[in-house]
Formats: structure tokens, C-alpha cells, sequence
């Protein structure tokens, strides 16, 4: 890994602080060895020796003094070389140059001339990889699920440079681990953990966090050897200026990352949100999806109808009285009907709940009026969300203001029901 | 053909009555012009064929039915056929929705256009053929406030319905940009579909109506003949927006009241004279494309 500082020093806080950072974190991604000179490929050959300053003396004397084997392009031909009496790198550099450049190739004169510094030296731009996917072998055996936080903090890393080098964040990672060769039979390969986040991140610290909630309900069958790392999702990510003052948005994050903490703790079903959708029908206006899951891009006008405040999770029967109802006491119709059909399409899994899946045309409306099989009409009513409703706003004495409607069931009769609570 | 009866679906129990006397007259009920009504020949919008709501039209006791596809006249031999054969009068017309430029001015409408006579029907043509012209993109049409000329018009009567939400500043505005391009032939159309704020709504169109003396008059904005083919037309209207019909949402029409509904319904619906001014504009259109083959075979 070659980097190139002398640009940056001042941003860094001078040289000796760089350096220390340079050593400092460089120990987290792996770094063993850490060397700097006036060009790369005699930092490199430094790095390989050891020596970890390369300023400290002119380079040509430090130079001389390394091992053959420091420099790569040297390597190939240490053999014939040390059969010609070298040890050091001083030693082929004195060697005649044009002898050198007939009996070896080409190659091996211009790295020691730009290690020198003789020659300059160019570099190929780095290009990151499309996608992310690393793989680390753990030092030793892990048995306990959490202790993999250890081994996959060192990959997140790795995940957040790649990603703040793409100015993205990560929606989705996945975790792999393998199990050890000497594994019992039955505990398989491996296993993996896919973690969502609540919005694109690439902050190290909280995706650890979120890895660590999860892997705390991991139960590993075997000890594991081996673990990868892959982004799954990646969205590009708007940088956020470092502002003095906390603006709505950084204390909205805020609130997300709660949210998405209390959701990995107690399972992602049990934390709702309320989304508004489009639909004409009262019930299916609001619905409550868990808070991982993704908010609707586009925000839904709110109607332009007044619409009740509370609404009952399931629709009250009222009594009536000549065709009045009734709900703690008479109730005075104020305006309406505001009749409201639809939903024949929408048909209804199992549970009741709430997916929407379009279906084909259902004979509902085929039903006449005078379906002599009531049953049958009911079951219709229950397989689809269709509705056929006259909704009126309704005053009572004692209750406020009420969104009642009168539907008409499956035999001639009406009936009539509650539906929601005006504030 | 089970569903040219109205009963499917379910309509409130004062459909029973009505149609012991279905077929007939309607005695005593006042009698009714449709003048806002499209046909499957506005692409994707209308759920029923001219013939259908022709033969609808008659067996509800209409005393006419105009046919007014979204900017264009493409439905109108085919009902004009079916008219012949079931006896009833048929309006020659057109809709067009009009966008508006700035703020200031009135609300965005829809403007009915009927032909009056030979020459009327002409200009509509016309101006239908202009206006398709122009869009870049077939099948489209764009219509500003500013662009329309009443002159271009000529001998034809208009009935503009306003978008529901409009305040009664632009109502007013409305009502008096009728007046000065259409004076004398132009009506305010109501359009009460069950909705909670069709009360207040009549009321505001009233107050308009009052300041500009120009009247009103009931329309159905109908796209299918009878109820039951409201889920036909859901699925057109899926198909239209191009998106599955769990997700057209409210773009969908809130219910199926815009059919051609029985007399009874509507006079319980309409005030009397807002079903009076109906037969007004019929009689103000006296067109049939039997003028043309007469005009032709000269």
C-alpha cells in the first residue's frame, strides 16, 4: 500500500502527527510494517527491511545497505546475483550498467534507477472494486456468537474506506462465517446474517452496534474459522456538513437510529410506523408496517375531506330505531351520504391482515340484490376488502361527532355502523 | 346481459319502487337531459359503448343524451345510429378540460361544447382538430383558458364544470370569464355524486350563479350506463396510469355513481329547476348527423 503524503501534511497537523496515525490505525487494517522515502519503490524496499525512516540519511546510503530480496523487480534474480558476489543493493548498482541491461532484463535497471531516485516514477490511478466483499481468517477458533464482533469490526472498517471512497453508505451487509474443518457433521458449512439499516450509513460505529444486537441471537452450531463481509446495498450517500448548530435533521437521525436499536432488540414486527396510503377506503387509508422496512418514497396528499380522528380497528354495529341509529342516544345526521365502493380487487390473505394483492375480477358484483344465499355473500365480503358504504357525519348528545355509515347487507336490509371519532 | 339492470351492486332501497315502472315514462317524475356523458370512444375513460348508453338513456325515460367524448366526436355516428333506432334525441358534442395559466385566474374546468346546428357542429370539429394538431405527442391534447376563442364556437352552447376545491373567488371568476366569451349560451354545470360536500358545494355554485346570472344545470359526468361496470372501469383506469390496480389509490373513482342514474334518483338528488334547465339545453340544440348525408348527397 503506497501512499502519498508530503501534500497532506499540513491537513494532518504535520508530519510526526500523520505518522502517528498512519501507524496507529494502519495496525487495524493489518499494517505490520510502515516505512516512508522520497519515492515509493524505496519506501517500499524500506518497509521490507524494516527500517522505517527513510529521510534520516541520504537514501542512496540506505539504500545500498538493504538486502537484495527488498526490492521486487531485484528478486528474480538474486541467485545469478549473489553467484556474482552481491549481497546488498549497493553491490548491483555498482555493477557496469550496461552489463547489467544485456545479461538481465530491462526492468531490473529502471526500478533500482527509480528507487534511487534517478528516474521518476509513475503510478496507476487505484480503482475500487464495484462491489465489496472481504474475507478475514480469524486467529483463533470462535465458539461464541458475539466474539465474531471482533473479527467482522476489522471488515466494517474496510466496508466504511470503501464506501466513503465511493461517497456511498451501506442499506444492506452481509455477514458469512464458515465453520471449522473439524466441525461436527451435522452443523453444516456455515451460516450468515443480513442486516438492514434504517437508512444508508457508513458510520463504523453504528453499524457495529447493529451487528452486535443481531449477533447477540446468534447461536453458532460450531466453532468458525473464517468470516466475509459483502455490501449488499449500497446508495450513494449525501454528505452532511459538519455544522455548529444541530439542524431538524441531525436530531432526526437521531431518532432513526433508536428506532432501528429497539427494532433489532425486540424483532423488527414489533416496532410500527403509520403510513398513509392511497386508497379511498377509511381502514386501508392508514396502515401500520414495521419501521425497517422502507417509508414510501412519495408523500400522499392527505384528503380534502375531513376525515375522523380515531378510527375503531373493526367497524361498530349500532342499534337502530325505525331506521335511525343509535349510539348512546339518537343520533342526528349532519351531512352526508358520502357513499364510498371500491376494493373488489383487493383480496384478502388468510390472517385478515393486511397485504394487498390484485386478484382477478371476483363475482361479487355479480351478487344481485336478491342473493338468496346470504352466507355466500358474506363470505365474498370477507374474501375481497370490497365496500359499498354511505358514510354520514352524525351528531350525538353524548358522544360528539361521529363517522357512521349504513351498509347494506346481503338480504334488503341496511345496517348501520361506527366507524370512527371526530376530535 | 344481466347488467343492464341497475339492481346490481346494491343501490338504496328507493331503486325498488322505480323499477315496477321502469321501462316507461317515470310519471310524474320531471323529465331529464344528460349533457355530460363519455363513451369507450374517449380512450381508456369510458366503460360503456354509445349504444349501450343510448339504449340506457331510453329505457330510463331521457329525454336526450349527449354524447360528449373527451375531444372528439369519434363515438357520435355509432350512437347517432342507435339514437335513430331507439327513438331518442341525441346532442352532438364535446368535452374538453381547460387548464389555467397563472393563479389569478379561475380554477381549472371542464367545458362542455354541444352543437346547436350544421354550422356549430362544424366549428366544433374544428376546433377539435386544431387542438389535436398541435400536441407533439398523439392522442393528447392541451387546452389553456387563454387559448380558447369564443368566436371559433360560434353556434354552439357550453356548460363548464368546475373542479371540485374551487374556492368561490375563482367560481366567481369563472362565471364572469363565461359571461363576456359566452354570453347568452353557457351554463354552470352541478355534478352531485354522493360525495359529503356536494351540499356545499351546490350552495357555492349558487352564490356564483347569482352574482353572474348565469345558470345552473344538472350533469351526470357519466363513464358507464349502468353501476355495475364500475370495476370495468377501474381496470381501465389501471390501464391508463400504466400501474396495478392495488396502486392507483384515489385516482380511482371514489364510487359508482357517475352511470346514468334513474329519474328517481335524480330528482331526489337535484333540485327541480336544476332538472328543468336540462331540458333547456337540449332544446337549444337542434343538430343530427342526418344533416350531413342530406348536405352531401346536394
Amino acid at each position: 500500500m503506497l501512499i502519498e503524503v508530503e501534500a497532506s501534511t499540513r491537513l494532518f497537523g504535520g508530519k510526526r502527527a500523520l505518522r502517528d496515525r498512519i501507524v496507529q490505525e494502519g495496525a487495524d487494517l493489518g499494517v505490520t510494517s510502515v516505512a516512508w522515502a522520497t519515492n515509493g519503490l524505496a519506501a517500499q524496499a524500506l518497509a521490507r527491511a524494516g527500517i522505517e525512516n527513510g529521510f534520516k540519511r541520504p537514501l542512496d546510503q540506505l539504500l545500498d545497505a538493504l538486502p537484495m530480496a527488498a526490492l521486487s523487480a531485484v528478486h528474480p534474480y538474486e541467485g545469478t546475483l549473489q553467484r556474482l558476489g552481491c549481497r546488498t543493493l549497493g553491490d548491483v548498482r555498482h555493477l557496469p550498467r550496461g552489463g547489467i541491461s544485456r545479461r538481465f532484463d530491462k526492468m531490473l535497471l529502471a526500478a533500482l534507477d527509480r528507487a534511487y531516485g534517478v528516474q521518476p516514477e509513475v503510478h496507476k490511478w487505484v480503482e475500487l472494486p464495484e462491489t465489496f466483499s472481504a474475507r478475514l481468517e480469524l486467529m483463533s477458533r470462535v465458539e461464541m456468537a458475539p466474539a465474531l464482533l471482533f473479527g467482522a469490526r476489522r471488515l466494517l472498517l474496510q466496508m466504511c474506506g470503501w464506501l466513503a471512497a465511493r461517497h456511498s453508505g451501506t442499506a444492506a451487509f452481509t455477514l458469512q462465517w464458515a465453520h471449522d474443518s473439524m466441525r461436527a457433521k451435522d452443523a453444516g458449512e456455515g451460516g450468515e446474517l443480513t442486516i438492514r439499516t434504517a437508512e444508508p450509513s457508513r458510520n463504523l460505529e453504528h453499524l457495529c452496534r447493529l451487528l452486535a444486537e443481531h449477533l447477540a441471537k446468534v447461536e453458532l452450531k460450531a466453532p468458525v474459522g473464517e468470516l466475509r463481509l459483502a455490501a449488499t446495498e449500497v446508495v450513494s450517500l449525501e454528505e452532511k456538513s459538519g455544522s455548529l448548530l444541530l439542524d431538524e435533521n441531525q436530531t432526526k437521525e437521531s431518532l432513526q437510529l433508536v428506532l432501528e436499536r429497539i427494532a433489532a432488540r425486540l424483532g423488527p414486527e414489533r416496532v410500527l410506523r403509520p403510513v398513509l396510503t392511497d386508497d379511498h377506503r377509511l381502514e386501508w387509508m392508514q396502515m401500520w408496517q414495521p419501521v425497517p422496512k422502507p417509508q414510501p418514497r412519495r408523500g400522499i396528499d392527505p384528503d380534502t375531506m375531513p376525515q375522523p380522528t380515531w378510527v375503531l380497528p373493526h367497524p361498530l354495529k349500532l342499534a337502530t330505531r325505525g331506521h335511525r341509529p343509535l349510539y348512546q342516544g339518537a343520533l342526528h345526521l349532519l351531512t352526508g351520504p358520502h357513499r364510498v365502493e371500491g376494493g373488489w380487487w383487493h383480496r384478502l390473505d388468510e390472517r385478515g391482515g393486511g397485504r394487498m394483492s390484485a386478484g382477478g375480477i371476483p363475482e361479487v358484483d355479480e351478487r344481485g340484490e336478491g342473493a338468496s344465499d346470504s352466507a355466500c355473500g358474506a363470505a365474498d365480503q370477507q374474501r375481497t376488502g370490497h365496500v359499498q358504504r354511505d358514510y354520514w357525519v352524525a351528531l350525538s348528545e353524548h358522544a360528539g361527532v361521529l363517522w357512521v355509515y349504513q351498509e347494506r347487507l346481503a338480504s334488503d336490509e341496511t345496517a348501520w355502523y361506527l366507524h370512527g371519532v371526530f376530535a | 346481459m344481466g347488467e343492464q339492470h341497475d339492481s346490481t351492486g346494491g343501490d338504496d332501497a328507493a331503486n325498488g319502487p322505480e323499477f315496477a315502472s321502469g321501462g316507461g315514462v317515470g310519471g310524474g317524475l320531471p323529465g331529464y337531459a344528460e349533457l355530460r356523458c363519455v363513451s369507450t370512444f374517449a380512450f381508456l375513460q369510458g366503460a360503456s359503448q354509445p349504444e349501450e348508453l343510448v339504449e340506457r338513456a331510453k329505457t330510463l325515460g331521457y329525454s336526450a343524451l349527449a354524447l360528449t367524448d373527451d375531444c372528439s366526436v369519434a363515438g357520435m355516428v355509432r350512437a347517432h345510429v342507435a339514437a335513430k333506432k331507439a327513438a331518442l334525441k341525441l346532442l352532438v358534442g364535446s368535452q374538453f378540460r381547460v387548464e389555467v395559466a397563472a393563479d389569478d385566474q379561475p380554477c381549472p374546468f371542464n367545458l362542455v361544447v354541444l352543437a346547436c346546428n350544421l354550422n356549430g357542429y362544424g366549428n366544433l370539429c374544428e376546433f377539435i382538430t386544431k387542438l389535436r394538431r398541435a400536441s407533439e405527442e398523439k392522442g393528447t391534447y392541451r387546452l389553456l383558458l387563454g387559448d380558447i376563442e369564443a368566436t371559433e364556437l360560434a353556434d354552439c352552447v357550453v356548460v363548464a364544470s368546475p373542479v371540485r376545491g374551487a374556492t368561490e373567488d375563482q367560481l366567481v371568476e369563472l362565471a364572469r370569464w363565461m359571461l363576456t366569451h359566452f354570453t347568452g349560451r353557457c351554463w354552470l354545470g352541478v355534478e352531485l355524486l354522493r360525495q359529503l360536500d356536494d351540499e356545499m358545494w351546490l350552495y357555492k355554485l349558487r352564490q356564483a350563479s347569482e352574482l353572474s346570472a348565469i345558470p345552473l344545470v344538472a350533469v351526470g359526468d357519466v363513464y358507464m350506463h349502468v353501476r355495475s361496470r364500475k370495476p370495468l372501469h377501474d381496470v381501465m383506469t389501471a390501464t391508463r396510469l400504466g400501474k396495478p390496480l392495488n396502486q392507483c389509490g384515489r385516482e380511482l373513482q371514489v364510487n359508482a355513481e357517475r352511470h346514468l342514474r334513474t329519474r328517481l334518483r335524480l330528482s331526489q338528488t337535484f333540485p327541480d329547476e336544476l332538472l328543468a334547465e336540462t331540458l333547456k339545453v337540449a332544446a337549444r340544440c337542434d343538430f343530427s348527423l342526418d344533416e350531413l348525408t342530406q348536405q352531401s348527397e346536394i
